[in-house]
């Protein structure tokens, strides 16, 4: 796609996101005006939890999945492989770009929107450094789900089902619809534990929470990183794979 | 009339039969739907582990909503699905088939494909509203079963019209498909009562995007929770209108589309 | 009778102009800059009933939009196309069911289905009687042998296949006018033959008018009696097949066979010495020579007088020029001017 009906689909792309971030807004004051377990002083960090999570997850949404298994469907991705740069290593290096402009054109003004809707104060210098450090382990991690979507590919051509799957998942277990420490415990520990918290809840938390210590901070940077790592093996395994499998039969 | 019947179900044959050929494909597809809708309905339940209310509807009221906002996009994309297709017809050049056709091309685009998988969700949206009826003040008796269906095929229809108004776009921009996206996703969360949202959002909802008619009214009169029948002829005022500018648009986007060069 | 009358049609698009500037791509996403391009201009011309026409022209020059604007899809930003008599209305369904369209690139087939549900589908589309149906496809039998292919889906048919049976799809409904755009690119010698003899056999069989577009010249040589030849959006020569090579096959080769080993190379050095615009080459043995040369420069007679005086002719034959070679002529005489 060329960058000048891109611009388009960006700009588009931040007024959608503000809807959700107005919706989150909305519902999320409905629930804590009726509540009667949840105290009213959680509301806001629930709403930057949620609305953030949101813009995050815009911003990062790079149509590696689009990419890669419409480059497999169509056949071209012998031409991706045959080029002198990884294939891997190729995918991320245009994620970056298509990031790039995303965070232009949706991260800054919908994070403007948001930090205004949000009390004076709130968010302190240190979490903001903190939420800058684990803002590329999401993104990693969100990409590296993206391309495993899209290399399904090689066994379905359903992909957009597979991917309304992938949205609702990730949307679901990184915190972006609830956030995890508002689900059940039992189950949110089990979801603290998978990698989609990585994209989401990280750099959330570590935004949001005034009184963390450095040992939770680190626990949640190290398990992030843990995801980073296993999920660019997985990929790069994964492409591996496809290599030779076409190699074999000659796509 | 009879003609655009025939057509039609000719069109619908085709296009079953080329669904046979990527029938594993298809039933992924079904499964991954599934998923998706355990998912959603999985966040109404943790929203109300933590509230007995949202702007006093009650748990299976908004679980009714629910149910009855998958009845209204099923028959919405059982019929316009294709709306998602028009971009890359247009920009591959492949939609001068419709144009070179002796037929309308509105119609014959749309009616090329015809998305089973959107059965699924129709089933799946009036299990999901009779499993919640039973809390609310919906009763499956004749007259009221009558109104359900009635209200279904006129919020699809209104849906529909902004989903052929929203595809329109691809002549002109190649924004169709995020804002399609849009529409959906604000659709896909329209089951929350329209009191939620304040005095501006509430108003933008009801009249320039108006999906609190696809939803929340004809809910709040199937629930029986309001005695007014005033949204019912807003509604349809605003299908009547919305189709004659989504139609325009649409026929008008076709004569200017030129093809791209080769 | 005439059929088709084009008259002063021009055709301009707005492109988006590349930026050769620092940062020109970025500057282009928050202000574009467009341009205007000249498509075709002022073209005019007319058709009669069953004529068979080839459209030339090289890359660009404009081929492609005008058989857009024939077949309705696109509009002319000035001028009319009129059909027996009345200008068209473009939108008008009984005014596309007389067209017939194959796009070799592109396909109205249904991709996942047999051959067969495509036909039956324009059948309804465009109202095909079912006797005009049967008879249609007894003929296709008749010419290809290849019904067989009819149950067989799109997608599992060889491109050569694929285009024979977008012929019979685009001719389904006997349009009075059939037009290709490069309906034989990419097919192998065989399959192209099939595809002539089944359009000629449209043409001559129900009198379709035949316009098509094409790179390949024999296509137009088995197929076409008259030529279009658009250069940069004017159309430069309209007439003949016979006249265009007339009036551009002015490269003649002379083909001389002799008793003795000859030399070609250093007969070729000579003729451009002697500034006749030409080549020589041996053929397949050292005892004959094909000689090219400019007829305007230079009558057959003296050159096969001239060559005569080099060394001793045995046979000598004269070939007149070839579609190909005034068709190159053609653009390359324009391409100067």
């Amino acid at each position: 796609m060329t960058m000048i009906t891109y611009r388009w689909e960006c700009m588009f792309a931040a007024v959608s996101s503000l809807f959700t971030v107005f919706f989150a807004y909305y519902l999320w004051r409905a629930v804590y005006r009726a509540s009667t377990t949840l105290s009213t002083q959680g509301f806001e960090v629930t709403f930057a939890y949620v609305a953030i999570s949101v813009v995050l997850l815009v911003t990062f949404n790079t149509s590696a999945e689009t990419n890669i298994s419409r480059s497999i469907i169509s056949g071209d991705v012998i031409r991706d492989i045959v080029r002198p740069l990884g294939f891997h290593d190729s995918q991320i290096a245009a994620a970056i770009g298509t990031m790039g402009l995303r965070f232009l054109l949706v991260f800054i003004p919908c994070m403007t929107v948001i930090l205004l809707l949000l009390p004076h104060g709130m968010i302190g210098a240190r979490n903001v450094w903190l939420f800058a450090a684990s803002l590329s382990g999401s993104f990693i991690i969100l990409l590296h789900i993206d391309m495993l979507t899209g290399l399904v590919a090689i066994k379905t051509e359903a992909v957009w089902g597979v991917r309304l799957a992938k949205e609702y998942i990730v949307s679901v277990f990184s915190g972006a619809l609830i956030p995890l420490y508002l689900l059940p415990s039992s189950l949110s520990k089990v979801m603290l534990l998978l990698p989609f918290q990585g994209i989401c809840h990280t750099p959330v938390t570590l935004l949001t929470s005034r009184s963390m210590s450095g040992m939770e901070m680190c626990r949640l940077l190290g398990m992030q990183l843990f995801w980073c790592v296993v999920l660019m093996l997985v990929v790069n395994r994964a492409l591996k794979r496809l290599i030779t499998k076409i190699e074999i039969n000659g796509g | 009339m009879k003609r655009h019947v025939q057509l039609y179900l000719m069109f619908l044959s085709k296009h079953l039969k080329t669904l046979m050929v990527y029938r594993a494909d298809f039933v992924i597809g079904i499964v991954c739907l599934l998923l998706s809708f355990a998912l959603a309905r999985f966040s109404i339940w943790a929203i109300f582990q933590r509230t007995q209310n949202i702007d006093g509807w009650i748990k299976s009221e908004i679980i009714f909503a629910y149910g009855y906002n998958l009845m209204v996009s099923g028959v919405a994309w059982l019929f316009f699905n294709q709306a998602w297709g028009l971009r890359d017809a247009v920009t591959s050049g492949g939609f001068i088939k419709y144009k070179i056709r002796p037929l309308n091309p509105l119609f014959h685009f749309f009616a090329e494909s015809f998305d089973i998988r959107s059965i699924a969700t129709i089933a799946l949206g009036v299990l999901t509203l009779h499993a919640a009826a039973g809390s609310t003040g919906f009763h499956w008796t004749l007259p009221r079963t009558g109104e359900l269906v009635l209200l279904t095929l006129m919020s699809a229809a209104l849906f529909a019209g902004m989903i052929v108004l929203a595809s329109a776009m691809a002549f002109w921009f190649t924004i169709s498909n995020p804002l399609l996206g849009f529409l959906a996703s604000i659709h896909g969360v329209a089951y929350f009562p329209l009191g939620i949202y304040g005095r501006m959002m509430g108003t933008l909802l009801s009249t320039l995007l108006p999906i609190a008619f696809v939803s929340f009214y004809p809910c709040s009169i199937l629930m029986g929770k309001t005695p007014s029948v005033v949204p019912l002829y807003a509604m349809l005022g605003i299908i009547v209108v919305l189709w004659m500018v989504a139609v325009r648009l649409w026929l008008k986007g076709v004569q200017r589309y030129e093809l791209p060069a080769t | 009778m005439t059929q088709l009358v084009v008259s002063g049609i021009r055709k301009q698009y707005r492109q988006l102009q590349a930026r050769d500037e620092r940062f020109g791509m970025l500057k282009n996403i928050f202000s574009p800059v467009y341009r205007n391009v000249t498509a075709l201009d002022d073209v005019s011309f007319s058709i009669r009933k069953g004529e068979r026409v080839a459209l030339l022209g090289q890359n660009g020059a404009g081929k492609s939009t005008l058989v857009k604007i024939l077949c309705g899809a696109l509009s002319p930003t000035t001028g009319t196309v009129s059909l027996d008599g009345r200008v068209i209305d473009r939108h008008s369904y009984a005014f596309k069911k007389r067209l017939g369209i194959v796009f070799g690139q592109r396909t109205q087939l249904w991709w996942e289905l047999p051959i067969t549900e495509s036909l039956l589908a324009l059948k309804t589309i465009y109202e095909v009687s079912d006797e005009n149906y049967i008879t249609t496809l007894k003929l296709f039998e008749e010419l290809t042998g290849m019904s067989r292919l009819l149950k067989t889906p799109a997608k599992n048919l060889s491109l050569g296949q694929r285009t024979l049976c977008e012929i019979l799809a685009a001719c389904i409904h006997l349009p009075d006018i059939l037009l290709l755009d490069e309906p034989t690119i990419g097919l192998d010698l065989e399959v192209k033959d099939k595809v002539r003899r089944l359009i000629n056999h449209m043409n001559r069989h129900f009198g379709i008018t035949v316009i098509l577009t094409s790179h390949d010249t024999s296509d137009i040589e088995h197929i076409c009696d008259r030529i279009l030849l658009i250069n940069a959006g004017r159309l430069i020569f309209d007439n003949s097949v016979h006249r265009f090579i007339s009036e551009h096959g002015v490269f003649y080769t002379l083909k001389v066979t002799t008793q003795h080993d000859i030399d070609c190379g250093q007969i070729g050095v000579h003729l451009v010495h002697e500034g006749i615009v030409g080549f020589a080459a041996n053929p397949e043995n050292t005892r004959g020579c094909e000689i090219t040369f400019d007829k305007t420069k230079i009558e057959p007679m003296t050159m096969v007088k001239k060559v005569g005086s080099l060394f001793a002719i045995d046979e000598f034959h004269i070939q007149g020029a070839s579609l190909e070679s005034a068709i190159k002529y053609a653009y390359s005489k324009h391409a100067v001017s």
